[in-house]
């Protein structure tokens, strides 16, 4: 018995030989994404001191625990990328941040043991797992609604009438939009009109004509989710259409959802929205 | 007799106690919703990418490793440049110029070249940053997209059988400033990325081109025994050879390699960060294998024109191999990996990050993987002989985790899992006979059906 133990500590002594080594360098505590100098920061040219030197900013610039980035003029504009903080602007007010602390990495044992646990416990955010798919993936010939997900689809009410779009299948197609009329037809796509989206919730059923269903269930929500301050909209030329879709569980928020079903006008909350959604940040509210 | 039954029922009360707690805590951990947590678990674990996950996250980096940034051309770069319809050939003109000035060892533009309407010229910017491009071994990669179509009617699967012509195809044979590059990745059954194919041979008559992955190029270049690239060239040639003039090469010096299809080793996924990527030690000096920055950040791009967004610090891509890639929801590049969805430039770094270990990794024969197979069958059948059902399951359970994780790293995640599921095969198939073979000896040693019944 003894031996057979020893046999299995042999066993682990690789596993523990596989894993990686926790030595590492100095680690930074982010970088300068963005710099900007006007007025005597422009004349100068230098907005961090380390280790008492004054020094240039560049773009992707390292800045470690010890080190400090000022602006002398308050027009400049310093944008950092703090592991801590996430994202900092140096401008205005605030005119200097004295660094501190390192970047973590991803070979500590607490976050390997987080990792496998995570997995353990099922990751609710793949897009892949929840997409919704008629049967026929084995062939490719599934119905695939890219961007709707099991559960309900959100979707903001007031909206102008909404695209959906689907991929496979073989037409025709019959389509059920609610309790409304089934219609038939080849194209793979159909219009929810608004008088579809008065009821809170609704689905949309596809059967093409090998019998292959598909139903997308939507709910209708009054408003959309509140948008982080620090998220700014942006300027998108009116491409970003600002359908409200996510899955129910997971909040796994999607472009081609915003890109394919297109519909609402161009807003500074929805185009604020959907950098926020890029940025990895999830709806809390429902 | 039944004064018997019920004095040997008291006797073993502490057991039946037991058996009845045992129950109890087991119903109420269910009625708590304990059972769904469990079966959760249950299933992750016995899915095979999470068992890749697994093995990825405790074995850490792969073997000689190399570090890469991704300049990730995403959703909020698109927007800042003004919603172009594609990536604008002049920002990325800019974004290569920035790479080379930052210190990258290696720059690969994951981003097709090819133009809707063949007569559109090449773009002035992105040609000059060719033709002036300082790197010279390894040039500039470019991620070549190809037509596919069957190449034989024994073979119904569409395979690349020719390259989409771009108005850059004459400055990269004029320049050599420039090459193409291929990244295949062949889909399993379930849809699912899990290979790389190492290099792509296409065949015009007796000619032909074979355009090697940058993982490839990379594992070539940055060899741990030194630079392969003369070998590299060689073996591209070879394969012409076979493919295309259907003649015999003599054996390559490296790689050592029959199958062009490798398993990918993923090491992150598109959510990956510096802060939470491995540390590997590359050139003796530890830094994160993967680092990803909007391309924003670096190039503004207005009125059709691309300017950089600022100086470029000089270590910011020092030794790391730079891939510049779309990861915008319009580009529709996105692919189901066993780490979840990730842009195809993400599974494209992975296969560089990986490069050397996935260009060296040797191939299993059926009759090793069976070898294998028997090997763990034969320690797991000792192991249940000699403990109880307990021990011996947490025990085998172990040991099929270790060797999982060794063996992907060997031989790779597919033949790893198909040498364990064969394994637990065996093994379950053994304890099934071996039970019936008990209980046909009991049964015709007089205990009849109580043979089927467990002994304490």
């Amino acid at each position: 018995m003894a031996r057979v133990l020893a046999y299995l500590l042999i066993v682990l002594g690789v596993l523990i030989t596989v894993a990686p080594s926790q030595a590492q360098d100095v680690r930074p505590a982010g970088y300068i994404m963005a710099y900007e100098l006007k007025g005597a920061d422009a004349e100068k040219g230098t907005v961090v001191v380390r280790k008492g030197v004054e020094l240039q900013p560049k773009l992707l610039m390292p800045i470690f625990d010890g080190d400090s980035v000022f602006i002398r003029d308050e027009t400049s504009k310093i944008t950092l990328s703090l592991a801590r903080e996430g994202n900092l602007v140096i401008s205005g007010k605030l005119m200097r941040k004295d660094i501190a602390g390192e970047m973590a990495s991803g070979d500590d044992s607490f976050t390997i043991i987080e990792q496998i646990v995570a997995i353990l416990a099922g990751r609710g955010d793949d897009d892949s797992f929840s997409v919704l798919v008629s049967k026929g993936a084995e062939t490719g010939e599934a119905i695939k609604v890219p961007l709707a997900v099991r559960g309900r689809n959100y979707i903001l009410a007031g909206g102008e009438p909404i695209r959906l779009d689907w991929t496979g299948g073989e037409g025709p197609f019959s389509v059920k939009i609610g309790n409304g009329k089934t219609l038939t037809q080849d194209a793979r796509e159909i219009t929810i009109t608004a008088d579809a989206m008065a009821a809170s919730k609704f689905a949309v059923t596809i059967i093409d004509a090998k019998k292959r269903k598909l139903r997308v269930a939507f709910e209708v929500k009054k408003a959309l989710p509140k948008v982080p301050d620090k998220v700014k909209a942006r300027d998108t030329n009116g491409e970003i259409a600002a359908v409200w879709i996510a899955g129910r569980d997971n909040g796994a928020w999607r472009f081609e959802a915003v890109r394919q079903l297109r519909a609402l006008p161009q807003n500074e909350t929805v185009a604020g929205l959907i950098v926020a959604l890029g940025k990895g940040w999830l709806p809390r509210e429902r | 007799m039944a004064g018997g039954t019920k004095a040997g029922f008291f006797r073993s009360w502490p057991r039946w106690l037991w058996a009845i707690l045992t129950a109890v805590l087991v119903a109420l951990l269910t009625l708590l919703g304990g059972g769904k947590s469990i079966t959760t678990a249950y299933k992750s674990f016995t899915e095979t990418d999470r068992i890749i996950e697994i093995s990825a996250a405790l074995s850490g980096a792969a073997k000689n490793s190399l570090p890469v940034t991704l300049i990730k051309i995403d959703d909020e770069t698109m927007a800042n440049w003004g919603g172009p319809p594609i990536t604008p050939h002049a920002a990325l003109a800019e974004l290569i110029r920035t790479a080379e000035a930052g210190g990258a060892s290696a720059v690969v533009v994951d981003i097709d070249l090819a133009p809707e309407d063949a007569t559109t010229p090449a773009d002035p910017a992105l040609a000059e940053a060719i033709r002036s491009s300082a790197l010279g071994d390894p040039p500039l990669m470019f991620v070549r997209s190809f037509r596919a179509g069957s190449v034989s009617a024994d073979q119904p699967e569409r395979t690349p059988t020719m390259t989409n012509s771009t108005p850059y195809d004459s400055l990269f044979t004029e320049t050599g400033k420039a090459v193409w590059v291929s990244v295949l990745t062949p889909l399993s059954a379930d849809r699912i990325v899990r290979r790389l194919r190492l290099w792509q041979t296409l065949c015009e008559g007796a000619d032909g081109v074979t355009y090697p992955s940058p993982a490839l190029v990379a594992a070539a270049k940055f060899d741990p025994e030194g630079d392969r690239t003369g070998d590299l060239r060689q073996f591209l040639g070879e394969q012409v050879d076979r493919r295309c003039k259907r003649i015999e090469a003599e054996p390559s010096v490296w790689p050592h390699r029959l199958s062009s299809d490798v398993a990918i080793q993923y090491m992150f996924n598109a959510d990956t960060d510096e802060a939470s990527a491995k540390t590997i030690d590359f050139r003796g000096v530890q830094m994160p294998v993967f680092k990803q920055i909007p391309a924003w950040a670096l190039v503004r791009y207005e009125g059709g024109k691309a300017s950089t967004a600022g100086d470029i610090h000089p270590d910011a891509f020092r030794d790391r191999v730079v891939v510049i890639g779309v990861t915008h929801a319009n580009s529709h590049d996105v692919y189901a990996t066993p780490l979840g969805s990730q842009p195809g430039a993400v599974i494209l770094a992975n296969t560089i990050a990986a490069a050397t270990a996935m260009a060296t990794m040797p191939e299993a024969s059926p009759l090793v993987e069976i070898l294998i197979a028997v090997a763990i069958f034969a320690v797991l059948a000792f192991i249940s002989y000699n403990f109880q059902l307990a021990p011996s399951a947490f025990i085998a359970g172990l040991i099929t985790v270790a060797v999982a994780l060794i063996l992907s790293r060997l031989f790779g995640f597919e033949v790893a899992i198909r040498i364990i599921a064969v394994t637990l095969t065996l093994f379950i198939l053994h304890k099934f006979f071996d039970s019936l073979a008990g209980i046909i000896y009991d049964w015709s040693h007089g205990k009849g059906w109580r043979s089927m019944l467990k002994t304490h």
